[in-house]
């Protein structure tokens, strides 16, 4: 799957990372749980179908392995009306999990084309709509990618 | 009658949009309206005070209360298709005042 925001709009934008960032899809509780206890610095779309695929000792391990938990806007718009509101649910019980267990969350937009993308604001205020404080999405729309790309070996 | 104490006002918000994809009016706002019908129901749509103020050319206003600002913007953002083809819209900046908003954006 090839991220539009990445290979596209920020290379036109200006911005490209120091270096490559290794991310895993998650989504089952086998493959969360193998992401964080591998080497990867991304864990993208940890729940799918609105099922909590992921527990506290999980994100207990993704802190401690400096795995950062990422939250994917296009997940929500392609889900369905009932789906939705099962990923809002689970989305937000894990925001709060993240939160209790200090695992660290990016927040992206992970868009397809370009009519995926999404503006900052919008991704804040989707940020605080999923339990987040206004600080807290702003962090995880600005600093966490930063650190990810150029601090995190 | 004897106008609203300022106090009692409820405060709002104007977010300035702009519409990439299909850009017919009537289209846009019945996109908007239903994103935000699907979203938070009657009821949030009632305590968000939600309303299109201007809309031409793929570029708009629309007004919110300053608490359902931040549900508003989702909304707009949960926005993905117009006139049954891909569409999105973008938040070009939030203001008090129509004419802040107007005086930062040019419009």
């Amino acid at each position: 799957m090839a991220y539009y925001d990445l290979v596209a709009y920020a290379p036109a934008k200006g911005f490209s990372p120091a270096k490559p960032v290794r991310f895993v899809r998650g989504g089952t509780e086998e493959a969360n749980r193998k992401a964080v206890r591998g080497n990867a610095a991304l864990l993208l779309e940890p729940l799918e179908g609105g099922k909590m695929s992921i527990d506290s000792a999980s994100l207990q391990v993704a802190r401690d392995n400096d795995v950062t938990i990422g939250i994917s806007f296009r997940q929500f718009l392609k889900a369905g009306k009932f789906k939705r509101i099962r990923l809002l649910v689970a989305y937000r019980k894990l925001v709060r999990l993240c939160m209790r267990m200090r695992a660290r969350i990016l927040l992206t937009s992970g868009a397809e084309n370009e009519f995926e993308l999404r503006s900052p604001e919008q991704l804040i205020a989707f940020g605080v709509f999923l339990g987040l404080t206004r600080q807290q999405a702003k962090w995880a729309l600005s600093e966490v990618p930063e650190y990810l790309t150029e601090v995190r070996k | 009658m004897k106008p609203f104490p300022p106090t009692l006002r409820e405060k709002r918000r104007y977010i300035h949009f702009t519409v990439r994809g299909s850009q017919a009016g009537e289209a846009v706002a019945q996109a908007i309206n239903d994103s935000m019908l699907s979203l938070f129901g009657e009821d949030g749509y009632a305590k968000a005070n939600f309303s299109i103020v201007d809309y031409s050319a793929g570029m708009g206003v629309c007004r919110c209360t300053n608490d359902w600002l931040d549900n508003s913007l989702v909304a707009l953002a949960f926005v993905s298709q117009i006139d049954a083809k891909p569409a999105r819209i973008d938040v070009l900046g939030v203001s008090g005042t129509l004419k802040a908003l107007g005086q930062a954006k040019g419009i």
